[in-house]
């Protein structure tokens, strides 16, 4: 009886002896964890990281884990449209895409050429109802697999696209790789108005085409956003920019990633010292990259 | 014959008690001359500015479930420990810290009864409370509850998901005047009597200067609150004369259980605050890495402030060659010397995290950062 009743006090004791020092095994676990060792924090506690798009065209529908990094972000671009399918279908067709789960919408433009012209998902009513010829375009919300049916309308062109907020992160060309490619430029973002990172470098391609390439890009997302050449360097204020001559190369609509954009074949480049982020409807210079020629 | 008892013990009132649970609670009533009480009513007028001026991030619910824990974690103790019914006068006001400093990213302005990572705050809450009652390998606690929870919740669950104040309380000129008058009036009035003003000036002044060195030495951060990084003069003025590094030195680093006891030695101490931030300040890019470093100061004095009277901290002991040693066979001794490496190390390695970069400079998705 002594003998279990000691027994007992030392497994108490024992016990108690035990917890504070579990207790402070807890604590340097949460040390090391706020270290951060490996992004593990960021891995459990952090943002959801999404697969950012690989093109402005999702073959198959839903946005490709990228070749080049296979990284997902927790980085976002402002909301942009990404072309799921195109195709001219005879009435009685049904056209069937799926839409990514963080999509935010989905729409269809559609054009019919002869008489009336029925489009409609599933037993809801219809979505359009439309004496042909006519076009306009409908809208969604709905994720997954999506069916839409044809009724009438003769040879009806359907263009599906899903609206996502993803970055967009394309491979460069492999024209400028080429040994005949030339960089004309190159610039890194710096902050005007608003946030911004990454690099821009101008190519003329052995075919003559001149391209931008962004490379991990990002700006304080918004609509409305465009690329502008200036004649201004070193800009730090939107007055600045203003009062210098500018040259619109490409509405922006994505914010975030890394991209290839072809020049307009109309615009001179000499003369030209930086590019900016512009923003007309409210004046504003967001970034700016000032071009340092090379060729 | 009985021996008398003397006269001011013979009309002495006993003690009102209450029964509560089985047991005898003596009532402990609060003071109006309890300076806790003052320093509540100054956080509590500056709560009060924050949502009525000055656009703080942070919901009442917020606030009120965070004092209201911190409050009963501290009066269920003392009732069960100590057997007393008392004002939590030390919970209300680590919960008042607490929710003044903490935020959740999210939230917004405005959104007055919104719960949103009320998780966070009441983790907060425990922590402080745990550490008080657990962290005390001497007499007292080592660390200041509300000051060292908010750097475990900021370091450990990190930036996606939390941060602190910002030094900019915003453009509402009348608002931060207000607020600084606040701090101005309520530190006077609560330090002085205490004999801590010499404390917070000692660190004001050192921050200054320090302050001053980095800038001219081309330190800068970055803030959500600016697209450009902030440098040169405002980045002194953002660090010196913010009204979270005045509210800091007031009424933070001056936790008289915390703090050494003799004036020099309090002064030293204030001092030593300063050259900690200074030294953690110096490798910080984000505004988040510059409030860790601020709060995290404190943390590391705190753990040495006997020094500063000629005493020995409650952790350590002196060892026979000389020097101190800590006493590893001790889990409170222990789990102090983890703290301190461990705001110093994740403090550092705060410096070379881009996330936080991405975060203050707006680039990550709506709802994960300031």
């Amino acid at each position: 009886m002594a003998d279990a009743t000691g027994t007992a006090e030392h497994r108490t004791g024992a016990g108690r002896r035990a917890g504070p020092w579990a207790a402070v095994a807890l604590l340097a676990a949460t040390a090391v964890f706020g270290a951060n060792p490996a992004g593990l924090r960021e891995r459990l506690v952090g943002p959801d990281a999404v697969e950012p798009a690989t093109g402005r065209r999702a073959d198959g529908g839903a946005p490709q884990r990228p070749p080049a990094t296979g990284e997902d972000t927790v980085l976002r671009s402002n909301p942009w449209w990404q072309q799921l399918t195109s195709e001219t279908v005879d009435a009685g067709a049904v056209l069937s895409f799926t839409v990514a789960p963080a999509a935010l919408q989905w729409r269809v433009h559609w054009s019919c050429e002869q008489g009336q012209m029925e489009l409609s998902s599933g037993p809801d009513p219809a979505l359009v109802t439309a004496p042909c010829p006519d076009s306009g375009t409908v809208y969604g919300t709905s994720t997954g697999e999506v069916e839409l049916s044809v009724t009438g309308g003769g040879r009806t062109g359907l263009v599906v696209e899903q609206q996502v907020d993803v970055p967009l992160v394309e491979p460069p060309l492999p024209e400028m790789a080429d040994d005949d490619a030339t960089v004309l430029a190159r610039g890194t973002f710096e902050p005007v108005d608003q946030s911004t990172a990454g690099e821009a470098r101008l190519y003329r391609l052995p075919d003559g085409r001149r391209v931008l390439r962004l490379e991990d890009f990002f700006v304080t997302p918004n609509v409305d956003l465009e690329l502008r050449l200036s004649t201004v360097a070193d800009i730090a204020t939107s007055e600045q920019y203003l009062a210098g001559d500018s040259v619109h190369l490409a509405d922006l609509d994505v914010t975030a990633g890394s991209m290839n954009i072809e020049l307009p074949p109309e615009v001179d480049l000499s003369g030209f010292a930086s590019l900016v982020v512009w923003c007309e409807p409210v004046l504003s210079a967001y970034a700016t990259a000032d071009l340092d020629g090379e060729g | 014959m009985a021996a008398s008892l003397p006269p001011a013990a013979a009309t002495a009132p006993a003690p009102r008690t209450v029964r509560l649970a089985g047991r005898d609670l003596v009532v402990a009533t609060p003071s109006v001359h309890d300076p806790r009480l003052h320093v509540s009513m100054v956080i509590g007028t500056l709560h009060v500015l924050g949502q009525l001026r000055l656009g703080f991030a942070v919901s009442v619910a917020q606030i009120l479930l965070t004092i209201g824990l911190c409050a009963l974690l501290e009066a269920a103790t003392l009732a069960y420990r100590d057997g007393l019914l008392a004002w939590p006068a030390s919970g209300i006001l680590t919960g008042s810290g607490i929710a003044f400093i903490l935020r959740v990213a999210g939230t917004e302005h405005g959104d007055w009864w919104s719960l949103h990572g009320i998780e966070w705050f009441l983790l907060a809450c425990v922590l402080a409370h745990l550490s008080k009652y657990l962290l005390r390998p001497g007499a007292r606690h080592v660390f200041n509850p509300s000051n060292v929870a908010l750097v475990w919740v900021l370091l450990v669950v990190g930036p996606t998901r939390v941060f602190a104040q910002p030094l900019w309380w915003g453009e509402d000129t009348l608002g931060v005047a207000l607020a600084y008058v606040v701090l101005a009036a309520g530190g006077w009035f609560v330090l002085r009597r205490l004999g801590l003003l010499r404390m917070a000036a000692a660190f004001l002044a050192t921050t200054a200067v320090l302050a001053a060195a980095v800038a001219a030495l081309g330190g800068e951060f970055v803030a959500a609150w600016r697209p450009t990084p902030i440098t040169g003069i405002d980045y002194w003025q953002t660090v010196a004369l913010s009204p979270e590094v005045v509210l800091f030195a007031l009424f933070m680093i001056t936790d008289p259980r915390t703090t050494p006891r003799s004036a020099r030695g309090r002064t030293t101490f204030g001092v030593a605050v300063a050259l900690v931030f200074g030294l953690l300040l110096w490798f910080q890019p984000t505004e988040f890495g510059v409030k860790v470093a601020l709060l995290g100061s404190l943390v590391v004095v705190s753990a040495l402030a006997p020094v500063f009277d000629g005493h020995e901290p409650g952790w350590l002991r002196r060892g026979r060659e000389g020097g101190w040693r800590l006493r590893v066979g001790h889990p409170a001794s222990v789990a102090v010397a983890v703290v301190l490496a461990a705001v110093l190390v994740d403090t550092a390695v705060l410096a070379g995290n881009e996330r936080i970069v991405e975060i203050e400079r707006g680039l990550t998705a709506p709802g994960t950062g300031q």
